[in-house]
């Protein structure tokens, strides 16, 4: 029975390869929708027009794949009338003004940091780390239910002078 | 039809206006029922429209975060609006996002894009409406509600409520109106109608009808006036021709009588005078006739006996036409017994009756109001022209009966002589006709008309029925209403 075995040692393979490949689309779509959220955010609050007149800044920090669909977005997508620029960094130095910065649960860094940074004043700092939001980021993802959500800090978000739309609240789990 | 035809024309009048005003209110009612109707359709998928859209914008943010909960939730908060049954809303790529229905029934929504959903259904009641989410000109998907049209009915039941009301308080009103302008018309009609019952019934055509207005009756009413003048006119004229006409018979009479009066004055002065010379010359004769007696010279005896006849013959013509002319003058009815009166006229004509030995026969003849001297007279000249024209073979019989009826008594003087031939029987009662030679029957001519005379003073008729050699019957006639005024010129 060498033929059985081989078969059925093939079929595993096969079911592992299965799972892992199903494993790395479920985190490519994830990744894809934070992508379409953080730029469904951009529709719902009232930016700054101060920090930069004809562009609108997105910088990730950490490295993540969502840079991918970002720049497939920004490049058909504006933000308001404005083009959207993805901007990438590798660590908090490197972070320059930015409208959205986007933290990588790849990154390193420490969230008191970026907040505390000077530069970030008025940016939307979007997570996507547990108890991010309850920490001081004005956004973070979250999965509830294997679906993907996101968290507001309210405070920080007004801190940061964003208005943002009823409408998003209400989808929103907000948190003080 | 038939009973239409026979109300007034005051009735017709606010029959037409009822019908007229119904017919308009019932169109005017249609009209704005329909035009609500649509209204209220509209206006309801404009409603629906409204509600897709704020359930569109609200779904912006749950399609574009991708929280089918939150939209989901929002579609629920829909159960609040009674009349929408299914909702449902699809993503950009028309996918079903999330969909709520009552009453737990299912509804497949069509696929958006379609265009058919887009008009409402008003045949089962139900419609759709779609609305198309965009977000910053993109489009990010689709709104479908299906409501039912609510209380359709209801408020269909209700227009026709109202409509009928409204039908029926305009019916009312122009019912009153009608009634109340109507008379401005049949007033006037009536005034016309009334004025010429009283004009036909009183005959009083100086009668005149007021106009007021110059409309179709009163060009009637001035017609009707024309016509009065003409119908006055002609009746003036006709009684002036009247009274002309009467006035000119009047005088004819009374010419008439005058003359009738003189020629009777004159036959009795005539006859009354005549009598006497011929009465000087008969006894001047009669003297001759004396002295030239018979056997002597000449034949101066025939030539006295010529001259006497003729004298005696003038004799009885004069004092038979005296008779006439007196019949009529101081005459005075009394009750008379005509029994008696035969008994005198058997006993004065005795010798006669004699000579030719007649019989006379009469029973219960009866007591009436006439002229005893007059009625004698007629009886008598009946009876002696019974003897007088006796059938050659026989001795006469006399009969006379009396009838009575309602209104006269006829007499009738029945006789065996010689009969008169029918072509004579009316001219026998003419004055001076004679129908056989004075040497066969001597006689004047004037006893029957004198009889015609007296039975006409009597309002009556004298007539006969004959038949040749075999006897004739007298019939006369009395009435018993004789009217003392009746004119004895005739």
């Amino acid at each position: 029975m060498v033929f059985g075995k081989k078969i059925s040692i093939l079929f595993l393979l096969t079911l592992l390869t299965g799972i892992v490949c199903a494993q790395a689309q479920t985190e490519a779509e994830e990744l894809n929708l934070k992508a379409a959220f953080i730029y469904n955010f951009t529709r719902f609050i009232e930016w700054d027009d101060d920090i930069f007149p004809n562009e609108f800044v997105i910088g990730i920090i950490g490295s993540s794949k969502i840079d991918e669909p970002l720049e497939e977005i920004a490049q058909s997508h504006k933000a308001g009338n404005k083009e959207i620029k993805i901007k990438r960094y590798s660590s908090l130095e490197e972070v320059e003004k930015c409208n959205i910065l986007f933290i990588s649960k790849t990154a390193k860094i420490s969230l008191s940091d970026v907040l505390a940074k000077g530069d970030l004043k008025k940016t939307l700092v979007i997570g996507e780390k547990e108890n991010y939001a309850q920490w001081g980021a004005g956004i973070n993802f979250v999965i509830v239910d294997k679906k993907l959500k996101f968290e507001v800090n309210k405070k920080s978000l007004s801190d940061a002078g964003l208005k943002v739309s009823s409408q998003l609240l209400k989808l929103a789990i907000i948190v003080d | 039809m038939e009973v239409y035809k026979n109300i007034s024309i005051k009735n017709k009048l606010i029959l037409i206006q009822l019908i007229t005003s119904f017919i308009a209110v019932l169109i005017c009612c249609i009209l704005f029922v329909f035009n609500d109707i649509k209204t209220f359709n509209n206006s309801m998928v404009e409603n629906k429209n409204s509600i897709a859209e704020i359930v569109g914008v609200n779904a912006i943010a749950p399609l574009l975060f991708n929280d089918k909960d939150a939209a989901l939730q929002i579609l629920t908060n829909l159960k609040s609006n009674p009349s929408i049954l299914n909702a449902a809303i699809f993503d950009k790529d028309g996918a079903k996002f999330a969909q709520y229905d009552v009453n737990k029934t299912p509804f497949l929504f069509p696929p958006p894009g379609d265009d058919e959903v887009e008009d409402a259904d008003f045949i089962d009641q139900k419609f759709m409406v779609v609305y198309q989410i965009m977000k910053d000109g993109e489009f990010i998907g689709t709104v479908m509600l299906r409501s039912k049209i609510v209380a359709f009915n209801e408020i269909l039941i209700n227009y026709v409520k109202v409509a009928s009301s409204v039908l029926l308080g305009a019916l009312l009103i122009a019912f009153i109106f009608s009634a109340f302008f109507q008379q401005k018309i049949t007033k006037r009609i009536q005034f016309l109608m009334n004025k010429t019952k009283e004009i036909t019934s009183t005959g009083n055509y100086s009668n005149r009808v007021l106009i007021k207005e110059m409309d179709e009756i009163g060009v009637l009413s001035k017609e009707f006036n024309n016509m009065l003048d003409q119908i006055q006119k002609m009746q003036n004229s006709l009684k002036d021709a009247n009274a002309d006409l009467e006035e000119r018979v009047k005088e004819r009479t009374a010419k008439l009588e005058r003359s009738n009066q003189e020629l009777e004055q004159f036959a009795y002065v005539a006859s009354h005078d005549l009598q006497e010379p011929l009465r000087t010359i008969s006894n001047f004769v009669g003297l001759l006739e004396k002295k030239y007696p018979k056997g002597g010279e000449e034949d101066y005896y025939r030539y006295f006996q010529f001259i006497m006849k003729a004298t005696s013959r003038m004799q009885n013509l004069i004092r038979d036409l005296l008779e006439i002319s007196r019949v009529g003058r101081n005459v005075q009815f009394a009750e008379v017994d005509c029994n008696k009166i035969i008994l005198d006229l058997m006993a004065e004509m005795e010798i006669s009756i004699t000579e030719n030995d007649a019989t006379v026969h009469f029973s219960d003849l009866p007591t009436l109001i006439a002229s005893e001297i007059e009625l004698k007279r007629v009886f008598q000249n009946l009876i002696s022209n019974a003897l007088k024209f006796k059938n050659k073979n026989g001795t006469p019989r006399i009969t006379i009966r009396a009838q009575e009826n309602d209104n006269e008594f006829i007499f009738m003087v029945e006789d065996n002589g010689i009969g008169i031939r029918p072509e004579h029987n009316n001219k026998i009662f003419n004055i001076f006709q004679r129908l056989h030679s004075n040497t066969e029957y001597p006689g004047t001519g004037i006893g029957l008309a004198t009889c015609k005379k007296i039975v006409a003073l009597h309002n009556g008729n004298i007539w006969i029925e004959s038949t040749y050699e075999v006897g004739t019957t007298f019939y006369f006639s009395i009435s018993k209403h004789i009217t003392s005024s009746i004119n004895l010129a005739t």
